[in-house]
Order: structure tokens, then sequence, then C-alpha cells
């Protein structure tokens, strides 16, 4: 009887041991910023199938900004569906939360992420239960005999808010990136691989890693960076792929007696790839055939027949959405001088503004509007920006058209301007990026795409004319 | 906000992309606005960042302009 016990006291202790050697390998792919790029989905599904085939335990996780990028799936009826319809079918486990995920507000992500057949996992926000949001802050997976513990973070910008318009994230508190991490030091002890999923950029990613040294992997968003290499800091594997889907990053962590014995990742590139899921791409068709483009937004009650006239009426809708005083568009973002009496549609609208330029608020006196004008005719081949709020006269000297010989601002009434008062202009954010002219107070981004601003408009206007709208007169001499 | 575009300091706005800075940096630089759709652009590390990127404060990028 001794000899039993002893032999299965043995055989279960080599048993044991045998077990605790097993080596086991976790399969992780990843992406960042999709950005909406529902067309290459057909791909990414294929790939991620042809993985799950050799290990049905495959992870699949997304650092964040899934939408935002392609008005197929922005603009369709309930905004973002067919991102979250897409990642349910492709298996995804969990995602970040990126900042783009508000921009359809919090009512936009309360149903993305309610619709999410994966958990959206981010541990520095507190959202009001009342907005009923389906976030966590951290998750554990099983796979394979492995504790994998997943901890989400999103960034937050100089305004402690992410990059998106405050209204877009009223209720919702957002807490310091680093101290929530610290906070989580416990699910190192609950875990055997621990991953940070972060949309905070790869410099925040790399402070993360110098600061946090007990993840075994970050998994990161925002600054759209190719990491094609495997990138260790401090001891932590951080991964990224870019945007758009052109990759995915497929990370294998070897795990022996609970311990990360050996990690590394690659890119896959996805774009490029030349297979793909039928079923999924038949969803893609299905959403690519969006009616939502053809849905009227305004009409239009008069023939506009010049640049100057669409010009108005992309300035007004922005200028009156964000309670600026005054809106400048420039004459090279107008992208067509005539439109027909009767109904504007969606698409109409983003022929008009194609360029999903975010709105850029500034504190100009009137000095400074005048050398944001003059800059802007500058650095737009020599043509008059558009203007509501205010009207100009600009003198050129008719040899020389780049010259400007001086320019003269008034009320929209025609009634003098205070040169020294300071105004709230707003402008896109081309127009911010090439005029470099002096004035005092920083400009900030309002993270509102211009489109959409004037969408919003137009829809609460239902008729509109701009007939004879001309704010600038040049005068060549 | 200031960000660093081929070691030349950019002022450019709050919530800046790195299209943005880039552009801003060709218009400064007098270059043609539509190499932007050519160019490299790298971290300070070396890796390839979308135009889409994001920037923080006192972010550094390089531009590889691949001339036409």
């Amino acid at each position: 009887m001794k000899a039993f016990l002893k032999a299965t006291l043995l055989a279960l202790l080599f048993g044991s041991c045998l077990q605790a050697q097993e080596k086991k390998t976790i399969n992780i792919l990843s992406v960042n910023d999709m950005h909406a790029s529902i067309e290459h989905f057909p791909k990414l599904a294929y790939i991620v199938d042809s993985i799950r085939q050799t290990d049905p335990e495959l992870l699949v996780f997304s650092a964040g900004d899934n939408r935002t990028g392609n008005p197929l799936n922005d603009r369709y009826e309930d905004p973002s569906y067919p991102m979250t319809a897409l990642m349910n079918a492709v298996g995804f486990n969990g995602s970040a939360i990126g900042n783009h995920e508000f921009d359809a507000t919090v009512t936009g992500f309360r149903s993305q992420s309610n619709q999410s057949n994966f958990k959206y996992i981010c541990a520095n926000i507190d959202p009001n239960d009342t907005l009923k949001i389906n976030v966590q802050p951290f998750k554990f997976f099983e796979r394979n005999g492995v504790r994998i513990g997943v901890l989400g973070i999103i960034q937050r910008g100089t305004n402690g808010l992410p990059d998106t318009h405050p209204n877009n994230i009223k209720g919702i508190k957002f807490y310091p990136e680093e101290e929530t991490i610290a906070k989580y030091k416990w699910m190192r002890e609950q875990c055997d691989i621990l991953i940070l999923l972060t949309h905070c950029g790869f410099e925040a990613d790399v402070e993360f890693a110098k600061k946090f040294p007990y993840f075994d992997l970050i998994i990161g968003g925002h600054s759209h960076t190719k990491l094609d290499k495997p990138e260790i800091h401090n001891g932590v594997l951080i991964t990224q792929t870019e945007n758009k889907l052109k990759y995915l990053s497929h990370t294998q962590i070897e795990v022996e007696n609970h311990k990360v014995m050996n990690k590394t990742t690659h890119l896959v590139p996805v774009k490029k790839f030349n297979k793909s899921v039928p079923e999924i791409q038949a969803m893609v068709d299905k959403f690519s055939d969006n009616k939502e483009l053809q849905r009227p937004v305004v009409t239009i009650d008069e023939d506009l027949t010049t640049f100057n006239e669409l010009g108005y009426l992309l300035c007004d809708g922005l200028q009156k959405m964000t309670d600026a005083d005054i809106a400048i568009q420039n004459f090279g973002g107008i992208r067509y001088g005539e439109f027909p009496k009767g109904t504007m549609t969606v698409n109409d609208l983003l022929r008009l503004d194609p360029f999903g330029n975010e709105a850029v608020m500034y504190e100009l006196t009137g000095e400074e509007l005048k050398s944001l004008l003059i800059d802007c005719r500058l650095h737009d081949e020599d043509r008059s920006p558009v203007i509501s709020g205010a009207k100009y006269e600009i003198t050129i000297d008719k040899k020389n058209p780049q010259k400007v010989k001086g320019l003269k601002l008034f009320q929209e009434n025609g009634k003098p301007f205070d040169m020294k008062k300071r105004y709230k202009v707003v402008v896109n954010s081309y127009i911010a990026s090439i005029c470099d002219f002096p004035h005092e107070k920083d400009e900030k981004s309002l993270f509102k795409v211009c489109s959409d601003l004037l969408m919003e408009y137009l829809e609460n206007q239902k008729h509109v004319n701009y007939k004879g709208k001309d704010t600038v007169k040049e005068i060549f001499r | 906000m200031n960000i660093y575009v081929n070691e030349k300091k950019i002022r450019i706005f709050e919530g800046a992309k790195v299209r943005d800075a880039v552009t801003r940096y060709l218009s400064r630089q007098k270059k043609d606005l539509s190499l932007i759709h050519s160019a490299e652009i790298q971290d300070k590390e070396g890796h390839t960042i979308d135009l889409d990127g994001s920037l923080c404060k006192e972010s550094s990028i390089t531009v590889i302009l691949k001339e036409q």
C-alpha cells in the first residue's frame, strides 16, 4: 500500500511537473485607428480566420478610434453600426476607447458600445451610470490555462479631456493616465500576461513602459505609428500598426510555468492582402449601398451661381454652430461654384467640402484678422477668402496680384469695424495650417469636422437662401 | 503649441495633426503642398507615422520629401 501511494504521488508530481513545464503560446492580433476602413474588413477577416483555425484561442484587440473617417460608417442611420457589426463578425475580444469614439457624442458611443459583442476597456473614464455606456476598466481572459489581464487607457489633451469637442463627452469624467495605471498594479499578481491597451500615442506608450515595467505588452494607437519591428522598451513590448487597416500586428507570447518566457510581434499587411471572406464582403457591400448619402439636408431657395455664395454657405454654418463672431473659408476649399435651387443632399454637401478638416478657433483683434485674411489669400493662389460675420474690401496691385495694397474691414451691415476688439474667428484646419501670421493668443482645434457642423446647421434650417451673398470686394488698382 | 519639424520649431494650433504640421512646414519652406502626399514622415525614433496621426506639445517629426 505504501509503495502504491508513493508511486501515485510520484506520478502526480511528475505529471504536474510535466504540465508546469509545458510551453504555451498565446496569439494576439491587434489593430488601431481603423477609422472606419470597412472596405478592408473582408481581408482582415480572412487573416483572422486563418490564424484562428490553428489557434481557436486567439485574442483580437483594437486600440481605439474604430470610427470616423468614412461617411459610409459615420453617417449610417445608426452611426458606426457598420464598424460595430463588422468587428462583431470578425470576433474582436476587446477595444480601447479612442478619442474619436465620441465624435457622434455620448449617444453615438452608447449605441456603439452596447451593440458590440466585445468590451470597450478603459480605466481612466468614469461615465455617469445614467449614460449607460458599456465600458469596463479591465478584463481578464483565460486562454489555454493562461490568464491574461487587459487594462485600457484613453489619452487626455492639455485640457484634461480626450481630443474631442467637450460637448461630445458631457457627463463623463476622465482621470490622469499614469495615476490610473498605477492603481491597477494588483492586476500583475492575478494574471500570467498583463497587457496595457492604450489610445495615447507611441511617445506616451514609451513613457508608460519606463514607469510600469511590469506590463508584458502595450498595444497602442492614436499617433498612427508603424512599428514594423518588435519594440522593447524597459522590457515591455510595444506594438502599433499605423492606421486604416494597412496592417495588423501578430504578437506571440510564450508562457511557461505562468511566466512569460518569450514575446515577439510582427506586422501583417491587410490592405494589400489578396484574399477575403465572401460573407464579410457581402456585409461591406450592403453597408456601402448607403441611402444616407442621398438623404435631403436642406432646400436651396434660389440658384447659387458663384463660389462666393457657396463659400458663404460654408462660412455661415461654421460660424453659427461654433458661436463664433466671424468665419473664414479659403476660396480653394469651395469645391464647386454652382448649385441649382432645390434639394441639397448629404452627398452634395460632402462634395462641397470633402476634406474632413476640423474647425479651429482663434481669438483675434481686428488687426490680426486683417493679417489672417491677407495671409490666407497669399497662400491660396491669390484668391481672396470668403467671410461671414463681417465684410471686407481688399485693394490689390493690378500689376502684381500677390501684392495687397490695403484691406478694410466692416461689420456685415456695412457699419465701421472695431479694430481693437477681440473676435472669435473660426476657420478650417487647412487655413490654420497654411496661415502663418502674427497673433497673440493661441488658437485651438474644436475637434469637430467642418462638414459635420455644416450639415447639422443646415438640417435645422430646412430652407436657406444665399443668393447674392458676397462679403468680399476686390479692387484692382 | 510648439512642435518640431525637421528640427525647425513650428507654432501650430492645439489639437493639430501630423498633416497640419507638415502643411505648415511645407508652406513655410515655400514648397509645393502636394509633396505632402509622397512624403515619408517619421517620429523622433524613426518610425513611420501617418498624416492623420496626432501630435502633442513638443512633438518632433521628420519629413523626408520625395521631390517630383
